[in-house]
């Protein structure tokens, strides 16, 4: 579901069209970033969309306390890491999610690292070129959620085994050559 | 540019497979906690995992846009501008295993270098002049030194310490010679205050090699690193022996053959170092135009090149593969190309050598009392591998000639496949005993007795050419010229081949017509061959040994005999197996 369809179709506290219009682009400029921070934190891929939708949920509710003369981003991830802190408390029994201590610490590393992890977004893209259509096909149908690998293999004519070995050949060369990228433009 | 350090990379996959352990994203309790414990308390490991995590995340959008039907992103592009990724980033995987082995390397040599100035040491305070000199193998340590930071694997040595020609003997052996043809080996001595000088070293089949350097002046030499790899090197040649898996080809050629064990194999040559993944690989190096080739035979080798003399790992690196070469020119440019199997000496090639006569040795040759100096075995009995006598034991004359495998009394070689084959025209000798008042063909010890079984001769016979009668009609013999030269057998060798050659005995001047004494032997297999020209006619049996090294499975070994009249003949064959060692 995409940002635009959720978030026009919900009722705004101040139901003011403009502030609506003004959320919906914060947010569509914001979110993948927002999402990145929140998988970070919690790298469940199910666990994360959860905890995303939640965010946008609360951040939208919130909207009113925000200042536009501020970052967008940084008030969207503060929410999101009460958010997140919040869901620790919920799933600690589960043992499916980090101890509150290296979530402050991967917090703050975030902060740290934010620009180099942003400048690879683009370098993927470049990367990605570099991979055989087997290997892309792979990888988007790993990533996108749609079959399991299981699934995948069986659509690659691979076996289980040589799918998940492909993954990680994927996807250590895509960071071996994102690192490259990166390093000769001086951006790490 | 500087790549992942092998420390980021075991990071990185330990992320991984945490994350990963069913599908993507799909994160067990188990893989968890064992991030938690990865990442608790290490900035570098959460630095690495929040790349990762962004990659992820950045994977997650494009997949999702695939999802959504929009089209794969560089479907299309420019084959020459386009990199196999995966292939790349395993070559620089590929580089780091050979940064890191020529570190090892570097490693090993100076600890080598520690323990043999530790031996040195310890035998100056005994006091001893029975200093365990190898016969070769004499190098200065400081040649080493120096030829170690040529290929920029070692610190300089400490100025402060010399080291004597003579201590160098104390050099660890790493390699064991396994075969030489011709081979003029000298090793090279170098001191600080006196120029290099050569001193011919003596080899043999399982002489020990030191750590050194070598100049191979003729032949072909085949080594066996302690390490199981095998090296060809064909002269002229010159290399250097750096420790039990490694050497400097400083000029010539070299073929390397790596079992599994000996993975990791180095070659190194003033330009590139070349580490071979398994099996058989080619190197040339020119020091005239500092140009390098390497040439994959079979399995793969990778090949680090382009690094400046004096530095470690600054360089590029190439994989190659089966079928594959490369040539690195003197400006470093490497140029990819077809493999070229005939450029390289692969195998030790097959050898025949004439070793001599057994005059008269007639009736003899199958009793052990009477010494046979040229029995390959020792054992004084000839053909104790096998033998075949052609038309032997009979006790009537046969009216007519027969096909040659009439009469023959066989004990075949193990490793000889199936029968002899025969030329056309080639028969079983006509009849075996004397015919106007002629002595008759030579009586020779029953081969078919073994030594205990007591003595008892039978008649020998011969193989001859031409044929004069088929199936009673007679031939015109005039076909077969004086002079002319026949194939009078062949045999096929089997698996059973011995590493360690044969010695075959060609039986002959035992007929009753000297005349039919061939004019010359010639014994060939592959393509080399050896020849003796018949000096005795006399009638009472010689045995000419030809040694035959280095055949193998399917190769044939064929007996040609010259006619010094309008006949030929032959009768028999013997096969003795050195008692050498097998290596």
């Amino acid at each position: 579901m995409s940002a635009v369809s959720t978030y026009t179709n919900m009722s705004s506290p101040s139901n003011s069209s403009d502030r609506t219009a003004q959320f919906v682009a914060l947010l569509a400029a914001s979110e993948r970033r927002l999402a990145g921070f929140v998988l970070a934190i919690v790298p469940n891929f199910a666990d994360a969309d959860e905890l995303l939708q939640e965010t946008k949920i609360r951040l939208w509710e919130q909207f009113e306390d925000y200042d536009p003369s501020k970052s967008f981003d940084a008030w969207a991830k503060s929410i999101a890491y009460f958010q997140v802190l919040t869901y620790r408390k919920k799933k600690g029994r589960e043992k499916v999610v980090f101890s509150t201590e290296l979530i402050n610490s991967l917090e703050a590393s975030y902060a740290n690292h934010e620009k180099e992890m942003e400048v690879r977004f683009e370098a993927l893209q470049e990367c990605l070129k570099l991979l055989s259509e087997k290997y892309q096909t792979l990888l988007g149908k790993l990533y996108s959620s749609s079959m399991s690998v299981a699934q995948v293999a069986k659509s690659l004519e691979m076996s289980a085994e040589g799918t998940r070995k492909a993954l990680y050949r994927s996807r250590k060369a895509l960071h071996s050559c994102i690192h490259r990228r990166l390093q000769s433009e001086d951006r790490i | 540019m500087k790549d992942l350090s092998s420390e980021d990379q075991a990071i990185f996959r330990e992320i991984h497979e945490s994350l990963s352990t069913t599908l993507p994203g799909d994160v067990s309790p188990e893989g968890m906690a064992r991030l938690q414990g990865l990442l608790a308390g290490n900035p570098r490991a959460q630095q690495i995992y929040l790349m990762y995590i962004a990659e992820t995340s950045a994977l997650r959008n494009w997949g999702s846009s695939q999802l959504h039907g929009n089209a794969l992103i560089g479907l299309e592009p420019d084959p020459a501008t386009v990199l196999e990724l995966i292939e790349e980033s395993e070559r620089i995987e590929q580089q780091h295993a050979i940064e890191e082995a020529r570190q090892q390397a570097a490693e090993q040599a100076a600890l080598e270098l520690e323990q043999a100035e530790l031996r040195r040491r310890s035998v100056q305070h005994i006091e001893t002049n029975r200093l365990p000199y190898t016969a070769i193998g004499l190098m200065a340590a400081a040649s080493v030194l120096f030829l170690l930071m040529f290929t920029g694997s070692l610190a300089p040595p400490n100025q402060s310490e010399t080291v004597s020609p003579a201590e160098s003997s104390l050099q660890p052996e790493v390699v064991t010679v396994s075969d030489a043809i011709g081979a003029d080996l000298s090793v090279v001595i170098a001191s600080e205050d006196a120029p290099s000088k050569t001193e011919s070293a003596t080899i043999t089949t399982g002489t020990r090699l030191a750590a050194g350097h070598y100049v191979l002046t003729n032949g072909l030499l085949q080594l066996v690193f302690d390490s199981g790899a095998q090296a060809i090197l064909a002269a002229p040649s010159e290399f250097e022996l750096l420790g039990s898996n490694k050497a400097l080809l400083i000029n010539g050629k070299l073929v390397g053959k790596v079992p599994p064990q000996a993975i990791g194999f180095t070659v190194e040559t003033p330009t590139s170092t070349i580490v071979d993944l398994g099996t058989e690989f080619g190197v040339e190096f020119s020091p005239a135009q500092q140009a390098m080739e390497v040439h994959v035979f079979g399995g793969e080798v990778s090949m680090n090149y382009g690094f400046k003399q004096g530095e470690n790992g600054t360089g590029k690196s190439l994989g190659l593969i089966a079928g594959q070469a490369a040539l690195v020119d003197n400006q470093n440019k490497a140029f990819l190309k077809e493999t070229e199997v005939d450029r390289f000496v692969r195998f030790m090639p097959t050898t025949i050598d004439y070793v001599g006569i057994h005059e008269g040795v007639g009736a003899e040759l199958r009793t052990a009392a009477t010494q046979k100096p040229l029995d390959a075995d020792g054992n004084h009995v000839l053909g104790s591998a096998g033998y075949y006598f052609f038309n032997a034991g009979h006790s009537e004359a046969r009216p007519t000639y027969a096909v040659p495998l009439q009469g023959m009394l066989v004990k075949k070689p193990s490793f000889v496949e199936d029968r002899p084959g025969f030329n056309e025209g080639v028969a079983a000798g006509e009849g075996v005993y004397s015919v106007g008042g002629l002595p008759g063909y030579l009586n020779i010890s029953d081969p078919r007795l073994s030594p205990g079984q007591g003595t008892s001769v039978i008649k020998s016979g011969v193989l001859s050419y031409p044929l004069t009668q088929l199936q009673g009609r007679p031939l015109n013999p005039q076909r077969a010229r004086r002079g002319s030269e026949v194939e009078m057998c062949s045999l096929a060798l089997g698996v059973e081949t011995p590493a360690t050659g044969f010695r075959l005995g060609v039986f002959t001047d035992n007929g009753e017509l000297p005349e039919t004494v061939p004019q010359s032997i010639r014994v060939s297999i592959n393509d080399v061959e050896a020849e003796v020209k018949m000096e005795s006619k006399d009638l009472d049996g010689d045995v000419y040994f030809f040694d035959i090294n280095r055949a193998q499975k399917g190769d044939v070994v064929k007996i040609h005999a010259r006619l010094a009249d309008k006949f030929v003949s032959v009768g028999g064959l013997t096969f003795d197996v050195p008692n050498k060692e097998e290596l």
